[in-house]
């Protein structure tokens, strides 16, 4: 697997990838995509560096602990989700809001697209935590 | 439209899924699990495309919902439902809640099998064996 | 803020609080007490508020709508019984607290203490403001429960664990039967608002004429018995005692144990002005009383007397709200509220200043215990007042609260007529003499006598303030109350009995009025209970001898029996049942669920397959099924893991390309990204887990298995072509709603992530939490390895 080849790929694809992944996350509510997709396409990208390169040489750079990502994609999910009590509607309300911005054109801001966000980080925590605490264990 | 080869094929997986998850080896469980859980996928999302033709991501603008297709006029309009879907709705779009139920459905099952992997994996470290039958003699 | 809002944050702010507690403990180390005791001075605050409402004479009731489809609201009720308990269980939680900082060593679990102490009182808080009998039986489960926690808190210790399960046993079973009365309440009502049913003489009226009144009223009067320790009930209490001596003076003697009482108050409009009421409550109530002040005598721990004459006492109260007649349905309910009252402010004192000796002499033990009143002088105050107004001598406000027991005996007495003119009030002063000398006991075994050398520490000393101070507080409002009982009588126990009795009450109490019946009977009692305590060792030793012949004369007899057989025949049922082998359980399941489709489908006859079949289909997409069939036979016969696996993903990745002809491109997308994730963890587990084992299948077994197989593949296809092909769809998909309003409810064209993210967003809340968890298990199994013994 780790030929300079696919070392190069790798190097290359890292970033439109991950660019990717956050497009599909932003783009999930209108066209196909969303948190749990762009999730997984993030956590795949992240283990194919870490097949290729080796578990050991990537964590010597890069080494977050995707525990904390889980842990706050569960709790900024679960503020979104609660955050409608206080304002006096149920539980899970989304809000929507229509913007209007000079250049860029009509923007919709959409509560529930924070919940994606927190959906995202979740399924990104738990895939590589797994990952990662399998490929250390010896 | 569904198909009778799709339910044949699923209806076949399933059977394939039931073998394994019968064997004594832990691992084949585990692959059964894996052939079940793609056979109850797939089951879920065909049952969802009985009218639709269309994906469903809709056209149009905010301010109106899509208006073309064929039109879905049937009972359900008329009772307890009346204030929600008007009569002569137009929906040709396939079942959309299937698909949001089998999409947390296939991540979910991708941790779940890691899950049971792992256990697997301890058991087979403490007792040297995949084998169900030589686990229990163990266990006592 | 509105009244109704103050009694909900007071039962909130306990809970959400206790859940912060092992955050503030990151910050406050070993100060985390007082951070409870903030909590809980700013409950009592809040109720402290509403009580001017309550003394005024009226009630408050508010309400939060939950689920309105189902009829779920949490409502909220205050009236004088309730502000009454709720200032019990707030105040004596201040106290409480502030005493555990001295008496909890530092080195302990101080965020589980504190936090079960603030669960506990939230749940207390909790069940006496519920206005509807689930939300009551819900908060009454959870007081059983923190009770649990609490008494197992030194879970390493076998005594802590059996009086943690007795009582959790006891009382939640109590809580389960009282559920079923309270259905049954709701059977005859309609309703299980308690303001409604309290408001409406008629409803009060049905319920006395009705035919299930009896068997209503038993099954709840189990429950209020069970978790006042009442009757055979009894017998979980004097185990409670191995909690910590703060929780036994918070839950075991002033708050907990009187929810059992409350509720007794709290349906005795419904039930009260009947026979069955005065047989039930104060036939338990006199048994108990008697019963357990007599075996308060041969105990030796000085926490197991205070359990035993707890016991008495609420059995005391018990017969109190038991008293009563046709025409005057609430004869003793005056006194039974102020003995409450007085009751855990002199036994939370005693139970501080049992937890004070233990804690600076070591020992619970009265027969190593004596003479230590010129080492704890001011303990010994506190000790004297405590236990003289339990025994019911002037001036504290046991006396006053003891003259007004005896007067309503009396009077319940004369109302039924003789031979009951003499047999009550003679058992009320039974009790009385009882409680006179194991109150004697206590003070003459802890500070009078011999002081001994043998098992004491050498020098024994008063304890620092932040425990004296609450023990003195109580006993100064022992003498406080005693002084001048107007100030609790006006402020709660009026509003409380004019809530219980449904008209306005004035009492009158008063230290001195004049010589009459019931000071003549407290005169006997002290004679006769100086009499009683003269030949105490006699007593005692006595009991002793009973108990070594007769051990089958006991409750605890049966409880264990009862425990020790539903042990054995739960370990006989189990290994019946859960044979442990995967196979078995495996063919039931999928049998059962052959079976359970089988038989509607035989009944059906003809209809089984559909006329019309659908047999058009492009090439592709034939061949897309053809490859998936290949792969999955391939993944089950290939008998290498390496292979098999691979089949596996292969059948993975033509699953994703089915999801496209399928219409779904959002599971097309994720099952190709999860598929490669999942072969890349089977890989890396598979490595490490070289094949030593290779299944060979006997004929009979494949034969058994291909027959199981293929029952479940032509039931899942007769399934699929019905529900998919046949002539008439079953019921309309719920999701034309979503369609229609994806845009402009959610603001979202992609209606798969709107479903996900919005309509169903707590599904999936539930389904990333799922997540989690397996990340976590996956962990923990991993890092298992080191625990291994």
């Amino acid at each position: 697997m780790t030929t300079l080849i696919t070392k190069t790929i790798t190097k290359i694809c890292l970033p439109l990838v991950i660019l990717f992944s956050i497009s599909l996350l932003l783009a999930g509510h209108n066209n196909p995509g969303g948190g749990f997709i762009g999730g997984v396409m993030f956590a795949s990208i992240i283990s194919l560096v870490y097949v290729v390169f080796g578990l050991r040489y990537t964590t010597a750079f890069f080494n977050p602990d995707w525990s904390r990502w889980l842990a706050s994609g569960l709790a900024l999910a679960s503020v979104t989700a609660f955050a409608a009590i206080p304002a006096g509607h149920n539980f899970f309300r989304s809000a929507v809001e229509f913007i209007h911005l000079p250049v860029i054109g009509e923007i919709e801001l959409v509560s529930a697209a924070l919940f994606d966000v927190g959906v995202y980080f979740v399924v990104i925590g738990t895939l590589l935590f797994i990952l990662k605490n399998v490929g250390e264990d010896t | 439209m569904n198909n009778t080869f799709l339910s044949l094929t699923i209806a076949i997986l399933f059977g394939i899924g039931t073998f394994l998850i019968l064997r004594r080896d832990i691992v084949k469980v585990i692959i059964g699990l894996g052939i079940l859980s793609h056979a109850v996928n797939v089951l879920i999302v065909s049952v969802g495309i009985f009218d639709g033709t269309r994906v469903p991501i809709l056209a149009g603008s905010y301010n109106e919902a899509e208006t073309t297709g064929s039109v879905f006029n049937d009972n359900l309009a008329e009772d307890i439902l009346s204030p929600v879907v008007q009569a002569g709705t137009h929906i040709d779009y396939v079942d959309p809640l299937v698909q949001a139920l089998v999409l947390t459905a296939i991540v979910i099952s991708l941790a779940t099998t890691a899950f049971i992997l792992i256990l697997a994996y301890r058991i087979h470290e403490e007792y040297g064996t995949t084998d169900i039958r030589e686990l229990r003699r163990l266990w006592g | 803020m509105d009244s109704s809002t103050i009694v909900m944050l007071a039962i909130f702010i306990p809970f959400i609080f206790a859940f912060l507690v092992p955050v503030a403990s990151k910050l406050l180390k070993q100060r985390i007490g007082w951070f409870a005791v903030a909590i809980a001075l700013l409950t009592l605050f809040l109720i402290l508020k509403i009580t001017p409402i309550i003394v005024h004479g009226d009630t408050i009731y508010g309400e939060i709508v939950w689920l309105p489809t189902a009829g779920l609201t949490f409502n909220v009720y205050a009236d004088g019984l309730s502000v009454l308990i709720g200032l019990l269980a707030s105040g004596i939680g201040v106290i409480i607290m502030t005493y555990s900082n001295g008496y909890m060593s530092t080195k302990e679990d101080l965020p589980r203490y504190y936090q079960y102490l603030l669960l506990f009182m939230g749940s207390m808080i909790g069940m006496v403001f519920s206005a509807n009998t689930i939300q009551l039986f819900i908060f009454w489960e959870l007081t059983s429960f923190t009770s649990f926690m609490l008494i197992g808190y030194w879970n390493d210790k076998p005594e802590s664990i059996y009086g943690a399960t007795k009582a959790l046993v006891l009382t939640a079973i109590g809580g389960l039967v009282m559920l079923a009365g309270f259905l049954l309440l709701q059977v005859i009502t309609g309703t299980f608002d308690i303001p409604t049913i309290l408001h409406d003489e008629s409803m009060i009226q049905a319920i006395h004429g009705h035919e299930l009144f009896l068997i209503t009223l038993v099954l709840i009067f189990i429950g209020a018995a069970a978790k006042s320790a009442q009757g055979p009930f009894y017998i979980w209490l004097p185990n409670a005692m191995e909690a910590p001596t703060p929780v036994s003076a918070f839950l075991h003697s002033a708050t907990m144990v009187k929810a059992g009482i409350y509720l007794v108050a709290r349906i005795h409009p419904l039930f009260a002005g009947t026979d069955a009421w005065f047989i039930l409550v104060s036939g338990t109530g006199m048994i108990t009383m008697v019963v357990a002040g007599f075996l308060a005598f041969r105990q030796t721990d000085i926490k197991a007397i205070l359990a035993y004459s707890t016991i008495s006492q609420l059995a005391y109260i018990m017969t109190m709200y038991g008293y009563t007649t046709y025409h005057e349905p609430g004869i003793g309910v005056a006194a039974a509220t102020f003995h409450l009252v007085n009751h855990a402010t002199f036994k939370a004192s005693l139970f501080l200043v049992a937890g004070i000796v233990a804690h600076e002499a070591a020992t619970r033990d009265i027969r190593k215990l004596g003479g230590l009143r010129k080492e704890m002088p001011l303990t010994f105050i506190i000790a004297c007042i405590g236990a003289f107004a339990m025994a019911g001598l002037p001036p504290f406000n046991g006396f006053l609260s003891k003259e007004m027991f005896y007067e309503s005996s009396l009077e319940m007495g004369v109302a039924l007529g003789s031979p009951f003119t003499l047999l009550i009030p003679a058992i009320a002063v039974m009790g009385g003499v009882l409680t006179f000398a194991y109150s004697i006991k206590f003070i003459d075994g802890i500070f009078f006598g011999r002081r001994q050398t043998r098992g004491l520490p050498e020098h024994i000393h008063d304890p620092p303030a932040v425990m004296l101070i609450p023990a003195a507080f109580l006993a100064a409002l022992v003498i406080l109350f005693g002084l001048f009982p107007s100030i609790p009588v006006h402020a709660v126990v009026e509003p409380t009995t004019a809530g219980i009795i449904r008209e306005d009450v004035e009492l009158h109490i008063k230290m001195w009025h004049g010589f009459t019946t019931p000071l003549m009977m407290t005169i006997i009692t002290f004679m006769i209970g100086l009499g009683v305590y003269t030949k105490y060792g006699a007593i005692a030793a006595w009991q002793d001898r009973f108990n070594l012949r007769y051990p089958k004369i006991s409750v605890n007899y049966y409880y264990d029996l009862l425990v020790q057989n539903a042990q054995a025949s739960a370990r006989t049922i189990s290994s019946i049942t859960q044979p442990g082998t995967v196979k078995t359980y495996m063919s039931a399941l999928i049998l059962t669920v052959v079976v359970l489709v089988g038989i509607p489908i035989i009944l059906l006859g003809a209809d089984i397959i559909p006329q019309s079949l659908n047999f058009d289909i492009a090439v592709y997409e034939v061949l897309i099924m053809l490859f998936m069939v290949i792969a999955g036979i391939a993944a089950a016969l290939l008998p290498a893991y390496l292979p098999a696996i691979i089949a596996l993903s292969a059948l993975g990745y033509l699953v994703s390309l089915l999801f496209i002809y399928l219409k779904a491109p959002d599971l097309a997308l994720t099952q190709i990204l999860v598929e490669t994730l999942s072969t890349i963890i089977f890989l890396l587990v598979i490595v490490k887990m070289p094949q030593k084992f290779r299944e060979s299948i006997p004929t009979t077994t494949l034969v058994r298995d291909l027959i199981i197989a293929g029952a479940v593949a032509s039931t899942v296809f007769i399934i699929l072509i019905n529900a998919t092909q046949g002539i008439i769809p079953p019921f309309e998909s719920l999701s034309h709603y979503f369609i229609e309003n994806s845009i402009t409810l959610a603001g979202g064209r992609n209606v798969v992530n709107v479903i996900i993210v919005d309509f169903r967003g707590y599904d999936t809340l539930g389904e990333i939490s799922v997540l989690c968890v397996a990340a976590f298990g996956v962990y923990n199994l991993i890092h298992s390895r080191g625990n291994k013994t």
